[in-house]
């Protein structure tokens, strides 16, 4: 017969480890691709000596993700640690594009929009794979995506419960927090410079059984990059009207020439179809009086 | 009050007027009638000279023919019905200098079409004429060519941007085919004081 101390250290100690293991279980996933990267890789001063763009209307645009350059996992893993998810699969890349490219057909001076697979991007490919997708694709101004993702992933004081085994399979201990940035630098390819930039962010916050996790981190980390393309596409929105009026007010700065082979026409405005509707009521009205 | 009198006669029906917005509505139902008369710079450099001038009756969508000949419909019915001179020139001599000016000032313009270059030259004649009418209508008249003109030069240095979208193709408005029409439209106002001007400088005219 065991004194009654004797269980009261073990279970002290129990909780002690159970404690320890709780307070270490935080995890850090982190998935990003960086536009200075992709540019000027390997300089560490990136100047370029960006001409003056002429933009030749209507434009031809390109959508791009630029190549990603860094994946890495921090923190205590268990058996129960998830795997590390996967970066931006392509499919979720191109609906991504998509969403943003929609954004930008509705603008009249947009002419066509290309959705360029990464296949087409090499790591550190620079202007030089610039130039190569210009001819390839026959586009004038691309816009460089660009990602940032962090998820982090903490254990509750629910996962207490994951001691009776049970407990792993049905309850929500696992606590994750997705951050994510998605970036968008608009560059007219030929004289390397970049028009505008604008950023999207999202944060989710989720919650999973240490077996589900895994499956949990990646659905956060597709919705959170939907997220912030939709923050993403508000945020262009606003850039690009910046981005005409600093055009017509800065002409210095941007020359607009209308693309050789435009189609154009003469079109009266409301404004002007109702002023001479106006002159036209006066002079009905003119006439009935004087008769 | 002869001009008031000149102003309100029974003009005969605006005949010239209807012509001109009738041949752009038929150039817009006859199936591939555009084709052939579209303003087309490699046509015409290649021969189709043709196209300079019927180019101004073909137009790329409804809104767009509506728009155009509404406005040069109400504008030319104003002028014939108040018995403005010379409005048959403005007709013929302003789709000519709109067709030769867009030639001749912008290379990059492959396809053109649209009546309002001049519905634009029946407005500012319109206006000119009006101004030498009394009563209110000159104010009226005033009012509008001011702020017709205001427009069209605004149109012509804010242009950067100003695309529209037809059946899904950027469409580039083109406000130099205004200017032409409203140009043209000073230059028929201007020609009786100028050949007046010239019979009273030539010795033993007038005497």
């Amino acid at each position: 017969m065991k004194p009654a101390r004797y269980y009261f250290i073990t279970a002290g100690l129990l909780i002690v480890v159970a404690g320890l293991s709780i307070s270490c279980a935080t995890q850090r996933q982190h998935h990003n691709s960086s536009v200075v990267d992709y540019l000027y890789p390997g300089k560490s001063d990136p100047i370029e000596n960006a001409a003056i763009p002429v933009l030749s209307l209507p434009i031809k645009v390109g959508i791009a993700f630029v190549p990603g350059s860094e994946q890495s996992r921090t923190g205590f893993t268990t058996n129960f640690s998830a795997p590390m998810t996967p970066p931006l699969p392509e499919k979720e890349k191109i609906a991504l594009m998509k969403e943003i490219g929609d954004n930008f057909k509705k603008y009249p001076f947009v002419k066509s929009i290309e959705l360029i697979p990464s296949a087409y991007l090499r790591p550190g490919g620079s202007f030089t794979n610039l130039d190569q997708l210009r001819t390839m694709f026959g586009v004038d101004v691309i816009a460089l995506l660009s990602y940032d993702q962090v998820q982090f992933t903490d254990e509750g004081m629910l996962s207490m419960s994951y001691w009776t085994l049970a407990g792993a399979y049905v309850v929500r201990g696992e606590k994750d927090d997705t951050n994510t940035m998605v970036d968008a630098a608009v560059y007219h390819i030929q004289s390397r410079k970049m028009l505008f930039r604008a950023p999207g962010i999202s944060q989710i916050k989720g919650s999973a059984t240490p077996v589900n996790l895994s499956e949990q981190l990646r659905t956060d980390s597709t919705a959170s990059f939907h997220e912030a393309a939709k923050d993403l596409v508000v945020n262009l929105q606003e850039q690009l009207e910046l981005f005409q009026e600093k055009v017509k007010t800065s002409p210095e700065e941007f020359k607009v020439v209308q693309r050789p082979g435009s189609t154009g026409g003469g079109g009266i405005d409301p404004f002007v179809l109702i002023l001479v509707s106006g002159m036209g009521a006066y002079s009905l009205w003119q006439r009935k009086n004087h008769n | 009050m002869a001009t008031q009198k000149s102003q309100l006669r029974d003009s005969p029906n605006p005949v010239w007027t209807l012509m001109v917005v009738a041949a752009g509505i038929l150039a817009y139902v006859v199936p591939n009638s555009a084709s052939l008369i579209v303003y087309d710079r490699a046509a015409i450099l290649s021969g189709e000279v043709w196209r300079l001038i019927t180019g101004n009756w073909v137009h790329f969508s409804l809104s767009h023919l509506v728009y155009d000949s509404a406005t040069l419909g109400i504008a030319g019915w104003m002028i014939e019905r108040r018995g403005y001179p010379y409005y048959k020139s403005l007709y013929i001599i302003s789709p000519i200098l709109i067709g030769a000016g867009l030639l001749a000032a912008q290379p990059n313009l492959q396809f053109y079409g649209g009546l309002s270059g001049i519905a634009c030259g029946a407005v500012v004649y319109l206006t000119l004429q009006g101004l030498r009418d009394a009563g209110p209508w000159r104010w009226i008249c005033l009012t509008v060519l001011l702020l017709t003109t205001g427009k069209i030069i605004l149109e012509s240095a804010m242009n950067a941007f100003a695309f529209v979208k037809v059946d899904d193709a950027p469409f580039a408005p083109v406000p130099l085919s205004h200017v032409l029409g409203g140009m043209t439209a000073l230059l028929i106002f201007c020609w009786p004081f100028a050949r007046d001007l010239m019979r009273l400088k030539t010795p033993g005219v007038g005497s």
